[in-house]
């Protein structure tokens, strides 16, 4: 039997996938696009030096990188927050829509009078999810890979792609979540309400973690933590780490299973 | 074998009621007919069958398997026509039958190709740009083309005009002859009437009524009309008389309600001037009526 819940959750989300890949295609070019005037202009490092802790942190420069430096630049300006908060808005409203919003419209209830298990169903639209995910990645890694080099950026190609695998994973990790939430409940507003409210929590956390003692102990629960460390723009996927986040996933999609399994869909 | 069986089915959504202690055999080959006017139950029935809601209580087999147990086999099986049919709006209508053809698998196409020939369904055009009734003959399609043992149609015409809905009784008789079986759910009575065998009829969630549509007619309640001369019989004289439930005088006209044998009332009329006597045929309508009524009476 062909994947064909996957095929129409994929068909379904051509439009949106067209016009996000614009928009990350446009991000990441007009960023590499402006790093020579940042480079030019010592003034932007000074500049961020004199910002509070947290909001080097944030900005990726936690592990001591120079802003006007290719990867500090792009970590600071890319992989830190943009890209994260793109993955996310992305990923948890392609969740959304294919668990709370299939079924408030009522066409889950028609999918599901077919001859397909529900295990099935929840997975191939997760797949579905990750296909989605993994074009934006792509088009991401790609337009750098391919400007990259003509900027003289010098940074290696395993850098570009394992810093936008790393921030993708992290996503995935919340969006992995709310498909769970949404096969769970069905509710929109929990679903949305549980994970983003999660996912600016450990970004803050994540934050504020090098210089609050207490804090730091949660890096262990912390996708973004293991997602952005060992600094993957300079030094390719940190593969343990991506490891840990996949393991995750997986857990997540089980419990995404579990819950969708034996409730009732609703009209 | 039945059909479908349902033994002492009950389903509760945290509080409310679904339906309560459903008992009911649907015949292999039959066309029953589920009726129950909005929120009686009719739905929850029907979804239980498709393991989309699961039994509070009791169970539901169809084709001989467990609801819960056995829900993929049933499912490839059955034929559903979904209550409030909702397709997706961005397909066009072939690619929502091409889809659900291929979730399926097994569907004939030429009887499919026939289908939408019949049904003259605009194949080529948006879901989201097809009217109510467009969208419920892309759902009646579906239901069909894979030539299914047992069809459960959830108010299978709504929406569509007369020439549509006499289209759906003909493949409704046609899927009879070839054996199959039939379970719809309706609150359009002649429906019912002209198509089922037999009717269940639920309210507020329980069954009161499971009869063949004849006898169900025979035990007609009658609306009998009556023009009199001079004098005019008072409405309590008619509504003294057995088997009288009702009466009503306008003018020289008395309308009145007679359950079984009309014997006494001719009888008692016979010392007026009779002008004119006119007998209604009882639409299932009626009885329908009467048994909700009855059944309001239990309640209360």
């Amino acid at each position: 039997m062909r994947a064909e819940t996957l095929r129409r959750v994929l068909r379904g989300r051509k439009k949106s996938l067209l016009g996000w890949s614009i928009g990350i295609f446009g991000m990441v070019l007009v960023v590499l696009l402006s790093y020579p005037a940042v480079r030019d202009q010592p003034s932007f490092g000074d500049l961020i030096e004199d910002y509070p802790e947290f909001v080097q942190q944030i900005l990726g420069l936690g592990e001591g990188l120079d802003p006007t430096s290719p990867a500090g630049y792009l970590n600071s300006q890319v992989f830190a927050n943009t890209l994260p908060i793109i993955f996310l808005i992305f990923l948890i409203a392609f969740a959304s829509r294919e668990t709370v919003g299939e079924e408030r419209e009522r066409t889950m209830n028609l999918s599901l009078a077919h001859p397909i298990r529900r295990e099935r169903y929840i997975l191939e639209t997760l797949v579905a999810m990750v296909l989605g995910g993994l074009l934006l990645a792509v088009i991401g890694a790609g337009t750098m890979m391919a400007f990259g080099p003509v900027l003289d950026l010098g940074l290696p190609m395993g850098g570009y792609v394992g810093a936008t695998l790393s921030v993708f994973l992290i996503a995935l990790v919340f969006a992995t979540l709310a498909l769970a939430i949404g096969a769970a409940t069905g509710s929109k507003g929990v679903t949305f309400g549980v994970t983003s409210a999660l996912a600016v929590a450990m970004y803050i956390i994540w934050g504020l973690a090098p210089l609050v003692d207490a804090l730091r102990g949660l890096d262990k629960v912390n996708p973004f933590f293991w997602g952005l460390a060992g600094t993957p723009i300079l030094n390719g996927l940190q593969v343990g780490n991506a490891l840990l986040l996949v393991a995750v996933i997986v857990i997540l999609a089980g419990g995404a299973v579990a819950g969708f399994r034996r409730r009732d869909i609703g009209v | 074998m039945p059909a479908i069986r349902l033994e002492r089915l009950t389903k509760f959504y945290g509080k409310a009621r679904g339906v309560v202690d459903v008992d009911l055999e649907v015949q292999t080959g039959e066309v029953f007919g589920f009726l129950g006017p909005n929120g009686a139950g009719k739905t929850t029935t029907i979804r239980t069958l498709l393991d989309l809601i699961r039994p509070s209580s009791g169970k539901a087999t169809v084709l001989g398997l467990d609801s819960v147990e056995a829900s993929l086999e049933i499912r490839r099986r059955v034929g559903y026509l979904p209550g409030e049919l909702a397709l997706w709006e961005w397909m066009t209508a072939r690619q929502v039958l091409d889809h659900l053809a291929r979730l399926r698998g097994g569907v004939d196409e030429a009887y499919r190709d026939e289908l939408i020939g019949r049904f003259e369904v605009e194949s080529d055009r948006k879901v989201s740009d097809l009217s109510t009734g467009n969208k419920q003959k892309v759902g009646l399609v579906q239901a069909f083309m894979h030539k299914p043992e047992l069809l459960i149609l959830d108010e299978p015409t709504s929406g569509l005009d007369p020439l549509m809905q006499q289209v759906t009784y003909e493949v409704i008789a046609e899927a009879q002859r070839d054996g199959r079986t039939v379970f719809l759910s309706s609150h359009v009575l002649p429906e019912v009437e002209r198509i089922a065998q037999r009717v269940g009829i639920i309210r507020k969630g329980r069954l009161i009524e499971v009869a063949a549509v004849d006898s169900l007619k025979e035990r007609a309640v009658r609306l009998v009309e009556l023009r009199f001369g001079w004098p005019v019989p008072t409405r309590d004289a008619l509504a003294a008389i057995a088997g009288v439930s009702d009466a009503a005088v306008s003018g020289d006209t008395a309308t009145v309600r007679i359950e079984g044998s009309m014997d006494s009332l001719v009888k008692a009329m016979a010392q007026y001037e009779v002008l004119l006597v006119r007998t209604h045929d009882t639409p299932l309508e009626e009885i329908f009526l009467q048994l909700y009524r009855d059944g309001a009476d239990d309640a209360g």
